[in-house]
Protein backbone atom coordinates (compact mmCIF):
# COMPACT_ATOMS: atom_id res chain seq x y z
CA UNK A 1 0.00 0.00 0.00
CA UNK A 2 3.13 2.25 0.80
CA UNK A 3 4.57 2.09 -2.36
CA UNK A 4 1.29 2.50 -4.42
CA UNK A 5 0.73 5.69 -2.40
CA UNK A 6 3.74 6.93 -3.52
CA UNK A 7 3.56 5.74 -7.60
CA UNK A 8 0.77 8.00 -7.31
CA UNK A 9 2.67 11.05 -6.41
CA UNK A 10 4.75 10.27 -9.06
CA UNK A 11 2.38 9.78 -11.51
CA UNK A 12 1.07 13.45 -10.29
CA UNK A 13 4.88 14.93 -10.71
CA UNK A 14 5.01 13.46 -13.97
CA UNK A 15 1.54 14.46 -15.59
CA UNK A 16 2.18 18.06 -14.13
CA UNK A 17 5.86 17.87 -15.83
CA UNK A 18 4.57 16.34 -19.06
CA UNK A 19 2.06 19.45 -19.52
CA UNK A 20 4.76 21.95 -18.48
CA UNK A 21 6.70 20.52 -20.94
CA UNK A 22 3.85 20.40 -23.58
CA UNK A 23 2.76 23.77 -22.73
CA UNK A 24 6.24 25.92 -23.08
CA UNK A 25 6.58 23.93 -26.34
CA UNK A 26 3.57 25.53 -27.68
CA UNK A 27 4.53 29.01 -26.32
CA UNK A 28 7.50 28.73 -27.41
CA UNK A 29 6.82 27.72 -31.60
CA UNK A 30 3.71 29.85 -31.00
CA UNK A 31 6.58 32.62 -30.81
CA UNK A 32 8.72 31.74 -33.58
CA UNK A 33 5.55 31.21 -36.01
CA UNK A 34 4.21 35.00 -34.60
CA UNK A 35 7.24 36.54 -35.35
CA UNK A 36 7.58 35.44 -38.44
CA UNK A 37 3.89 35.98 -39.71
CA UNK A 38 5.04 39.55 -38.71
CA UNK A 39 7.94 39.95 -41.14
CA UNK A 40 5.80 38.21 -43.96
CA UNK A 41 2.56 40.39 -43.33
CA UNK A 42 4.78 43.24 -42.55
CA UNK A 43 6.52 42.75 -46.11
CA UNK A 44 3.86 42.52 -47.90
CA UNK A 45 2.62 45.75 -46.54
CA UNK A 46 5.67 47.65 -47.01
CA UNK A 47 5.37 46.14 -50.88
CA UNK A 48 1.64 47.16 -51.38
CA UNK A 49 2.31 50.43 -50.34
CA UNK A 50 5.54 50.99 -52.51
CA UNK A 51 3.47 49.70 -55.32
CA UNK A 52 0.33 51.90 -54.34
CA UNK A 53 2.55 55.03 -54.48
CA UNK A 54 4.64 53.50 -57.94
CA UNK A 55 0.84 53.78 -59.10
CA UNK A 56 0.72 57.29 -58.45
CA UNK A 57 3.79 58.49 -59.73
CA UNK A 58 3.00 57.14 -63.02
CA UNK A 59 -0.18 58.23 -63.12
CA UNK A 60 0.85 61.58 -62.27
CA UNK A 61 3.66 61.11 -65.42
CA UNK A 62 0.72 60.69 -67.57
CA UNK A 63 -1.41 63.55 -66.35
CA UNK A 64 1.54 66.00 -66.46
CA UNK A 65 1.50 64.94 -70.73
CA UNK A 66 -2.41 65.81 -71.30
CA UNK A 67 -1.25 69.94 -70.99
CA UNK A 68 0.61 72.68 -70.04
CA UNK A 69 0.71 73.78 -65.92
CA UNK A 70 -0.58 70.48 -64.61
CA UNK A 71 -1.20 70.20 -60.85
CA UNK A 72 -2.14 67.10 -59.30
CA UNK A 73 -2.64 66.62 -55.66
CA UNK A 74 -3.20 63.22 -53.97
CA UNK A 75 -3.13 62.35 -50.23
CA UNK A 76 -3.27 58.39 -50.13
CA UNK A 77 -3.86 57.23 -46.54
CA UNK A 78 -1.91 54.30 -45.46
CA UNK A 79 -1.46 52.45 -42.30
CA UNK A 80 0.12 55.06 -39.50
CA UNK A 81 2.52 51.97 -38.31
CA UNK A 82 3.40 48.56 -40.56
CA UNK A 83 1.67 45.45 -38.67
CA UNK A 84 0.55 48.43 -36.04
CA UNK A 85 3.94 48.59 -34.72
CA UNK A 86 6.99 49.44 -36.71
CA UNK A 87 7.30 53.00 -38.35
CA UNK A 88 8.29 54.00 -41.62
CA UNK A 89 9.35 56.38 -44.40
CA UNK A 90 8.91 56.49 -48.17
CA UNK A 91 11.52 58.37 -50.11
CA UNK A 92 11.82 59.23 -53.19
CA UNK A 93 14.90 59.38 -55.15
CA UNK A 94 16.21 60.84 -58.74
CA UNK A 95 19.18 58.78 -60.33
CA UNK A 96 20.14 59.25 -63.58
CA UNK A 97 16.85 59.61 -65.16
CA UNK A 98 15.33 56.50 -63.08
CA UNK A 99 13.13 57.45 -59.67
CA UNK A 100 13.67 55.18 -57.26
CA UNK A 101 10.46 54.87 -54.43
CA UNK A 102 12.19 53.23 -51.07
CA UNK A 103 9.54 52.58 -48.31
CA UNK A 104 11.84 51.95 -44.92
CA UNK A 105 10.48 50.20 -41.84
CA UNK A 106 12.07 50.61 -38.99
CA UNK A 107 13.61 47.75 -37.10
CA UNK A 108 11.77 45.67 -39.40
CA UNK A 109 13.28 42.80 -42.13
CA UNK A 110 14.85 44.83 -45.74
CA UNK A 111 13.33 47.85 -47.22
CA UNK A 112 11.13 47.59 -50.33
CA UNK A 113 12.58 48.98 -53.47
CA UNK A 114 10.70 50.25 -56.64
CA UNK A 115 12.31 51.53 -59.96
CA UNK A 116 10.11 53.60 -62.69
CA UNK A 117 11.21 55.01 -65.83
CA UNK A 118 9.49 58.46 -65.94
CA UNK A 119 9.23 61.08 -68.48
CA UNK A 120 8.74 63.78 -65.44
CA UNK A 121 11.50 65.04 -62.53
CA UNK A 122 11.38 63.35 -59.62
CA UNK A 123 12.33 65.71 -57.08
CA UNK A 124 14.10 63.94 -53.80
CA UNK A 125 12.07 63.71 -50.83
CA UNK A 126 10.70 61.81 -47.91
CA UNK A 127 7.45 61.31 -45.61
CA UNK A 128 6.60 59.66 -43.02
CA UNK A 129 4.20 57.05 -42.87
CA UNK A 130 0.44 57.32 -42.65
CA UNK A 131 -1.32 60.26 -44.71
CA UNK A 132 1.28 61.02 -47.35
CA UNK A 133 0.48 63.70 -49.55
CA UNK A 134 2.19 63.31 -53.51
CA UNK A 135 2.14 66.39 -56.04
CA UNK A 136 2.35 67.11 -59.47
CA UNK A 137 3.84 70.59 -59.48
CA UNK A 138 4.07 73.14 -62.13
CA UNK A 139 6.57 75.94 -61.64
CA UNK A 140 4.22 79.31 -62.45
CA UNK A 141 7.39 80.68 -64.31
CA UNK A 142 8.09 79.09 -67.31
CA UNK A 143 11.63 77.56 -68.21
CA UNK A 144 11.03 75.58 -64.78
CA UNK A 145 10.16 71.95 -65.07
CA UNK A 146 7.48 70.14 -63.79
CA UNK A 147 7.80 67.70 -61.14
CA UNK A 148 6.84 64.95 -58.90
CA UNK A 149 7.47 65.38 -54.99
CA UNK A 150 6.58 63.84 -51.82
CA UNK A 151 4.84 66.48 -49.56
CA UNK A 152 3.92 70.53 -50.83
CA UNK A 153 5.53 71.59 -53.90
CA UNK A 154 8.19 74.17 -53.43
CA UNK A 155 7.01 77.89 -53.92
CA UNK B 1 -9.73 3.97 -2.26
CA UNK B 2 -12.59 6.62 -2.99
CA UNK B 3 -10.51 9.30 -1.87
CA UNK B 4 -7.42 8.36 -4.15
CA UNK B 5 -9.88 8.25 -7.04
CA UNK B 6 -11.85 11.64 -6.37
CA UNK B 7 -7.72 13.65 -5.67
CA UNK B 8 -6.83 12.03 -9.66
CA UNK B 9 -10.07 12.94 -10.81
CA UNK B 10 -9.43 16.60 -9.73
CA UNK B 11 -6.28 16.88 -11.10
CA UNK B 12 -7.19 15.43 -14.06
CA UNK B 13 -10.00 17.90 -14.10
CA UNK B 14 -7.63 21.49 -12.93
CA UNK B 15 -5.16 19.75 -16.22
CA UNK B 16 -7.21 19.51 -18.42
CA UNK B 17 -8.77 23.05 -17.69
CA UNK B 18 -5.18 24.58 -17.38
CA UNK B 19 -4.37 22.79 -21.18
CA UNK B 20 -7.81 24.44 -22.57
CA UNK B 21 -7.39 27.61 -21.47
CA UNK B 22 -3.69 27.71 -22.78
CA UNK B 23 -4.60 27.13 -26.00
CA UNK B 24 -7.57 28.76 -26.37
CA UNK B 25 -5.49 31.53 -24.91
CA UNK B 26 -3.00 31.21 -27.70
CA UNK B 27 -5.82 30.97 -30.16
CA UNK B 28 -7.23 34.61 -28.97
CA UNK B 29 -4.07 35.82 -28.86
CA UNK B 30 -2.95 35.43 -32.51
CA UNK B 31 -6.51 36.20 -33.17
CA UNK B 32 -5.63 39.31 -31.64
CA UNK B 33 -1.99 40.11 -33.04
CA UNK B 34 -3.27 38.72 -37.15
CA UNK B 35 -2.79 42.14 -38.81
CA UNK B 36 -4.01 41.76 -42.51
CA UNK B 37 -1.37 42.35 -45.19
CA UNK B 38 -3.61 44.91 -47.58
CA UNK B 39 -3.40 48.47 -47.09
CA UNK B 40 -6.22 50.31 -47.36
CA UNK B 41 -5.25 52.66 -50.84
CA UNK B 42 -7.91 51.28 -53.49
CA UNK B 43 -9.86 54.35 -52.84
CA UNK B 44 -7.40 56.99 -53.75
CA UNK B 45 -6.03 54.82 -56.94
CA UNK B 46 -9.61 54.77 -58.10
CA UNK B 47 -9.62 58.56 -57.56
CA UNK B 48 -6.24 59.10 -59.52
CA UNK B 49 -8.21 56.59 -62.35
CA UNK B 50 -11.04 58.47 -62.50
CA UNK B 51 -8.71 61.78 -63.00
CA UNK B 52 -7.48 60.34 -65.61
CA UNK B 53 -10.63 59.23 -67.59
CA UNK B 54 -12.39 62.62 -67.15
CA UNK B 55 -9.11 64.20 -68.86
CA UNK B 56 -9.89 61.86 -71.61
CA UNK B 57 -13.24 62.51 -71.88
CA UNK B 58 -13.25 66.11 -71.68
CA UNK B 59 -10.40 66.43 -74.27
CA UNK B 60 -12.45 63.99 -76.85
CA UNK B 61 -15.66 66.09 -76.19
CA UNK B 62 -13.99 69.73 -76.34
CA UNK B 63 -12.16 68.51 -80.05
CA UNK B 64 -15.39 67.38 -81.29
CA UNK B 65 -16.98 70.83 -79.98
CA UNK B 66 -14.12 72.94 -81.59
CA UNK B 67 -14.12 71.13 -85.04
CA UNK B 68 -18.39 71.09 -85.36
CA UNK B 69 -19.02 74.33 -83.26
CA UNK B 70 -18.45 77.39 -85.33
CA UNK B 71 -15.62 75.60 -87.32
CA UNK B 72 -17.01 74.94 -90.39
CA UNK B 73 -16.70 76.27 -94.31
CA UNK B 74 -19.54 77.10 -96.49
CA UNK B 75 -18.95 73.66 -97.72
CA UNK B 76 -19.92 71.89 -94.31
CA UNK B 77 -16.19 70.95 -93.31
CA UNK B 78 -14.88 71.82 -90.48
CA UNK B 79 -12.23 74.46 -90.33
CA UNK B 80 -9.27 74.74 -87.47
CA UNK B 81 -10.48 77.74 -85.55
CA UNK B 82 -13.34 79.20 -83.48
CA UNK B 83 -14.77 82.40 -82.87
CA UNK B 84 -14.30 83.41 -79.84
CA UNK B 85 -17.20 85.03 -78.36
CA UNK B 86 -19.80 82.30 -79.43
CA UNK B 87 -17.40 79.25 -78.48
CA UNK B 88 -17.05 80.66 -74.86
CA UNK B 89 -20.88 80.14 -74.16
CA UNK B 90 -20.64 76.89 -75.90
CA UNK B 91 -17.85 75.68 -73.51
CA UNK B 92 -19.94 77.11 -70.65
CA UNK B 93 -23.07 74.88 -71.53
CA UNK B 94 -20.63 72.15 -71.51
CA UNK B 95 -19.25 72.56 -69.06
CA UNK B 96 -22.28 72.48 -67.04
CA UNK B 97 -23.94 70.16 -68.64
CA UNK B 98 -20.65 67.72 -67.92
CA UNK B 99 -20.29 68.88 -63.49
CA UNK B 100 -24.41 68.00 -63.67
CA UNK B 101 -24.16 64.93 -65.23
CA UNK B 102 -20.54 63.65 -63.29
CA UNK B 103 -21.72 64.41 -60.21
CA UNK B 104 -24.76 62.06 -60.40
CA UNK B 105 -22.48 59.02 -60.47
CA UNK B 106 -19.84 60.62 -57.94
CA UNK B 107 -18.51 62.95 -55.58
CA UNK B 108 -16.47 64.76 -57.56
CA UNK B 109 -16.52 68.35 -58.94
CA UNK B 110 -15.38 68.77 -62.62
CA UNK B 111 -14.87 72.87 -64.36
CA UNK B 112 -14.08 73.46 -67.43
CA UNK B 113 -13.22 76.95 -68.68
CA UNK B 114 -12.37 78.30 -72.27
CA UNK B 115 -9.13 80.25 -72.34
CA UNK B 116 -10.64 83.24 -74.04
CA UNK B 117 -8.58 84.80 -77.30
CA UNK B 118 -5.22 83.30 -75.83
CA UNK B 119 -4.25 82.59 -79.94
CA UNK B 120 -5.66 84.72 -82.45
CA UNK B 121 -4.70 84.29 -86.06
CA UNK B 122 -5.65 83.54 -89.21
CA UNK B 123 -7.02 80.45 -91.45
CA UNK B 124 -6.68 80.38 -95.29
CA UNK B 125 -8.06 77.34 -97.00
CA UNK B 126 -8.72 75.66 -100.19
CA UNK B 127 -11.46 73.09 -99.93
CA UNK B 128 -12.03 71.85 -103.71
CA UNK B 129 -9.13 70.44 -105.53
CA UNK B 130 -8.00 72.87 -107.89
CA UNK B 131 -5.03 74.56 -109.02
CA UNK B 132 -2.73 75.53 -105.55
CA UNK B 133 -2.26 78.79 -104.62
CA UNK B 134 0.47 80.69 -105.99
CA UNK B 135 2.74 82.82 -103.52
CA UNK B 136 2.50 84.00 -100.10
CA UNK B 137 -0.31 82.77 -98.53
CA UNK B 138 -0.13 83.84 -94.76
CA UNK B 139 2.26 86.59 -93.13
CA UNK B 140 3.73 87.45 -89.96
CA UNK B 141 2.88 83.36 -88.85
CA UNK B 142 4.02 82.66 -84.94
CA UNK B 143 3.08 79.63 -84.51
CA UNK B 144 1.12 76.94 -86.79
CA UNK B 145 -1.37 74.63 -85.17
CA UNK B 146 -2.91 73.16 -88.25
CA UNK B 147 -1.80 72.64 -91.74
CA UNK B 148 -2.88 70.33 -94.29
CA UNK B 149 -1.83 70.62 -97.92
CA UNK B 150 -2.89 67.47 -100.28
CA UNK B 151 -0.90 67.63 -103.63
CA UNK B 152 -3.41 65.47 -105.76
CA UNK B 153 -1.53 65.96 -108.77
CA UNK B 154 0.85 67.35 -110.42
CA UNK B 155 2.56 66.92 -113.99
CA UNK B 156 6.26 65.55 -115.24
CA UNK B 157 8.90 68.39 -114.69
CA UNK B 158 6.45 70.83 -112.84
CA UNK B 159 6.76 71.20 -108.83
CA UNK B 160 5.16 72.98 -106.10
CA UNK B 161 7.21 74.54 -103.36
CA UNK B 162 6.04 74.71 -99.81
CA UNK B 163 7.70 76.86 -97.62
CA UNK B 164 6.95 76.39 -93.89
CA UNK B 165 8.35 78.83 -91.65
CA UNK B 166 12.00 77.27 -91.28
CA UNK B 167 11.21 74.08 -93.34
CA UNK B 168 10.76 74.33 -97.20
CA UNK B 169 9.32 70.76 -99.00
CA UNK B 170 9.88 70.49 -102.55
CA UNK B 171 7.26 68.43 -104.13
CA UNK B 172 7.40 67.38 -107.95
CA UNK B 173 6.69 64.26 -110.21
CA UNK B 174 9.74 62.46 -108.94
CA UNK B 175 10.21 63.12 -105.44
CA UNK B 176 9.53 65.17 -101.88
CA UNK B 177 12.36 66.98 -101.37
CA UNK B 178 12.73 68.20 -97.44
CA UNK B 179 15.23 70.94 -97.01
CA UNK B 180 18.09 69.51 -99.68
CA UNK B 181 16.95 65.88 -98.61
CA UNK B 182 14.78 63.37 -100.75
CA UNK B 183 12.10 61.90 -98.70
CA UNK B 184 9.61 60.35 -100.79
CA UNK B 185 11.10 57.71 -103.70
CA UNK B 186 11.91 58.86 -107.40
CA UNK B 187 8.35 57.39 -109.02
CA UNK B 188 5.62 59.17 -106.75
CA UNK B 189 2.34 58.12 -106.33
CA UNK B 190 0.12 60.49 -105.40
CA UNK B 191 -1.57 62.33 -103.60
CA UNK B 192 0.89 63.80 -101.73
CA UNK B 193 0.35 64.88 -98.01
CA UNK B 194 1.72 67.31 -95.80
CA UNK B 195 -0.14 67.56 -92.51
CA UNK B 196 1.29 69.20 -89.24
CA UNK B 197 -1.07 69.00 -85.97
CA UNK B 198 0.55 71.68 -83.33
CA UNK B 199 4.28 72.33 -84.76
CA UNK B 200 4.95 69.22 -85.83
CA UNK B 201 4.14 66.37 -88.23
CA UNK B 202 4.78 64.06 -91.13
CA UNK B 203 5.22 64.08 -95.55
CA UNK B 204 2.83 61.27 -96.71
CA UNK B 205 2.85 59.42 -100.35
CA UNK B 206 -0.48 57.62 -100.98
CA UNK B 207 -0.73 56.96 -97.35
CA UNK B 208 2.85 56.14 -96.35
CA UNK B 209 4.88 58.53 -94.03
CA UNK B 210 8.39 59.85 -95.61
CA UNK B 211 9.20 62.18 -93.38
CA UNK B 212 8.77 63.70 -89.96
CA UNK B 213 8.67 67.31 -89.38
CA UNK B 214 8.95 69.65 -87.01
CA UNK B 215 8.16 73.77 -87.16
CA UNK B 216 10.62 76.17 -85.03
CA UNK B 217 8.71 77.47 -82.95
CA UNK B 218 10.66 80.54 -82.40
CA UNK B 219 10.20 83.94 -84.13
CA UNK B 220 7.85 85.25 -86.77
CA UNK B 221 7.65 83.88 -90.82
CA UNK B 222 5.49 83.65 -93.65
CA UNK B 223 3.91 80.72 -95.27
CA UNK B 224 4.15 79.94 -99.47
CA UNK B 225 2.97 77.94 -101.65
CA UNK B 226 4.56 78.43 -104.77
CA UNK B 227 4.29 75.64 -107.96
CA UNK B 228 5.88 76.45 -111.09
CA UNK B 229 3.48 75.59 -112.80
CA UNK B 230 -0.87 75.69 -113.51
CA UNK B 231 -0.79 71.83 -113.68
CA UNK B 232 -0.15 71.34 -109.22
CA UNK B 233 -3.22 70.92 -107.99
CA UNK B 234 -5.17 69.74 -104.62
CA UNK B 235 -6.54 71.00 -101.25
CA UNK B 236 -5.36 73.13 -98.26
CA UNK B 237 -6.30 74.75 -94.90
CA UNK B 238 -3.64 76.16 -92.77
CA UNK B 239 -4.10 78.14 -89.37
CA UNK B 240 -1.59 80.70 -87.77
CA UNK B 241 -1.11 82.54 -84.90
CA UNK B 242 -0.61 85.96 -84.84
CA UNK B 243 -0.81 85.71 -88.44
CA UNK B 244 -2.54 87.76 -91.12
CA UNK B 245 -4.37 85.94 -94.55
CA UNK B 246 -1.77 87.06 -97.81
CA UNK B 247 -2.53 87.79 -101.66
CA UNK B 248 -2.09 83.64 -102.62
CA UNK B 249 -4.42 82.44 -100.41
CA UNK B 250 -7.82 80.98 -101.92
CA UNK B 251 -10.16 81.96 -98.81
CA UNK B 252 -9.39 83.72 -95.96
CA UNK B 253 -11.23 84.08 -92.02
CA UNK B 254 -9.08 86.54 -89.98
CA UNK B 255 -9.11 87.19 -85.85
CA UNK B 256 -10.54 83.93 -84.66
CA UNK B 257 -9.29 81.43 -82.34
CA UNK B 258 -7.08 79.36 -84.54
CA UNK B 259 -6.26 76.91 -81.36
CA UNK B 260 -8.27 77.12 -78.64
CA UNK B 261 -7.02 76.76 -74.94
CA UNK B 262 -8.58 75.05 -71.92
CA UNK B 263 -8.54 74.68 -68.63
CA UNK B 264 -9.83 71.85 -66.59
CA UNK B 265 -10.30 71.09 -62.56
CA UNK B 266 -10.78 67.77 -61.15
CA UNK B 267 -11.53 67.76 -57.66
CA UNK B 268 -13.13 64.85 -55.40
CA UNK B 269 -12.58 63.84 -51.93
CA UNK B 270 -8.66 62.20 -52.28
CA UNK B 271 -7.15 63.95 -55.79
CA UNK B 272 -7.38 67.34 -56.67
CA UNK B 273 -6.12 67.90 -60.83
CA UNK B 274 -6.07 71.15 -63.16
CA UNK B 275 -4.42 71.07 -66.42
CA UNK B 276 -4.62 73.88 -69.87
CA UNK B 277 -4.29 72.02 -72.82
CA UNK B 278 -5.01 73.52 -76.48
CA UNK B 279 -6.86 71.52 -79.02
CA UNK B 280 -4.58 71.22 -81.65
CA UNK B 281 -1.94 70.74 -79.05
CA UNK B 282 1.77 72.68 -79.16
CA UNK B 283 1.81 75.84 -76.57
CA UNK B 284 -0.55 78.29 -77.61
Amino acid sequence: MDDRAVSVAITHALAIAITTVLLSGLFVASDTLLESQENRVGQDQVDEIGGDVATYLHSFDRLNKTGTGVNATAEPKYADQIVNTYSYQIRLENESDTARIIVEPNRLGRESVYELELDTKVEPSQARGGTIQINLCSPPSSGKQTYIILGECES
Amino acid sequence: VVTDHRERAQLLLIGSVVVAVAILGTVVLLNIIHVPPDVSAQTDSQSITDAERVQDSVEDDLQQLVLMHTSVNETGEPLPYVNPDTFNESVEVYGQNYTELSTTSSAAVTSVDYVNKSSIGSVVYQNTTDSLANGTVLRSVESVPRLYVNVSEIANSEYANISIRNININVSSSAVIVDGSTVCGNSLNPPIEIDILGGSGTVRENGNTCAELDIDPAGTDDIGINPSGDSASGTYVISAIGAVPASGAENSVENVDVNPTFHVVYQDANVAYETTFSAFGGDS
